[in-house]
């Protein structure tokens, strides 16, 4: 339930590009409204005080508190971390950057490892799942069982379908997009095809997988 | 690729090299810190973020080691390894800086 004064903000994505998630954080700040929080694939922001502020987000899994008080030291305060991976942290406006002006690919290197095996997982449960379908689904419905139990059965195999491919697409893609990273003009072309043709995908294997 | 692999080709990046480099004596990160903010004409912006991956990259790798506590903040020193990296690093970057003083002022190298 969304509670009452409190803005929920959709984010775009912080794997693709984080740069115009932190703009819009900063616009609101600046519209008086403070980020305090993450809820599912949304920001969660209540009234304050309108404030310039510019944003930074940084992946580092579960630091420690030298990481918050090196970053509080050079003028950057953390807001909210997410999964104990994901910080925002907040900063007055001309602060210098939080990385280095060379090595800003190193945060993209640490987050793209972490997600190699969520991604082999996920691929693997995936195939798992379609090879089980088209293994027993098919000869399940020739066994002509009742009506209501062929329903529920084929419901059941979407809500299976749906579960795993919404599994991959949330790990798969982040791993993607940091794979195109730097490949900016086509990697952008393929990712956005991708959240298009995996679930046009996924519906048409499985209507061609349940009539034929 | 590991951490270590990442140091392993022998080059040091901007950010490992002065991090080691301020680190010959021991420091605690907030004077690492400190102390990059404070080299003159630095092109090379050292931030929170990149301080403390790079420490624990070089801590990693064995080029550096914690020796104490104060705090929050912890203090490092370089080690042997670290040191004896850090000598190679700064021949390898002196040579480079010499090779294009020379091209720049028309000299090459076997005059």
């Amino acid at each position: 339930m969304n509670e009452p004064n409190l803005r929920y903000e959709p984010r775009q994505g912080v794997a693709f590009d984080e740069t115009s998630d932190m703009h819009r954080l900063s616009t609101l700040a600046a519209e008086g409204w403070r980020l305090i929080g993450f809820k599912g694939l949304r920001y969660v922001l209540e009234p304050a005080p309108p404030e310039q502020l510019i944003f930074a987000l940084d992946y580092m899994y579960e630091p420690d508190e030298e990481y918050i008080a090196l970053s509080r030291a050079s003028g950057w305060e953390r807001v909210v971390t997410m999964d104990g991976l994901i910080h925002v942290f907040r900063a007055a406006p001309g602060t210098p950057t939080m990385f280095s002006t060379t090595e800003s690919q190193q945060k993209l290197q640490r987050v793209h490892r972490r997600l190699l095996v969520p991604v082999i997982v996920s691929t693997v449960v995936t195939v798992l799942v379609w090879w089980a379908m088209v293994q027993w689904g098919q000869p399940w419905r020739a066994q002509r069982e009742p009506q209501w139990l062929l329903l529920v059965g084929t419901l059941g195999m979407f809500g299976a379908v749906v579960a795993v491919q919404t599994l991959f697409v949330y790990t798969f893609m982040p791993w993607l997009a940091y794979r195109l990273r730097g490949w900016r003009g086509p990697g952008q072309v393929v990712l956005s095809s991708m959240r298009i043709v995996i679930p046009l995908v996924t519906v048409v294997a499985f209507l061609w997988l349940m009539v034929w | 690729m590991s951490r270590r692999a990442a140091l392993s080709n022998g080059e040091l990046n901007d950010s490992q090299f002065y991090i080691l480099a301020a680190l010959v004596v021991p420091r605690h990160g907030y004077a690492v810190m400190q102390l990059l903010m404070d080299v003159p004409d630095q092109i090379t912006h050292v931030g929170p973020a990149t301080l403390y991956t790079t420490l624990h990259q070089l801590v990693e790798a064995g080029l550096l080691e914690r020796c104490a506590s104060e705090g929050v903040s912890k203090v490092y020193v370089i080690t042997q390894e670290g040191r004896r990296r850090l000598v190679n690093e700064i021949a390898r970057k002196q040579a480079m800086v010499e090779f294009a003083q020379r091209a720049m002022e028309g000299r090459t190298h076997h005059e």
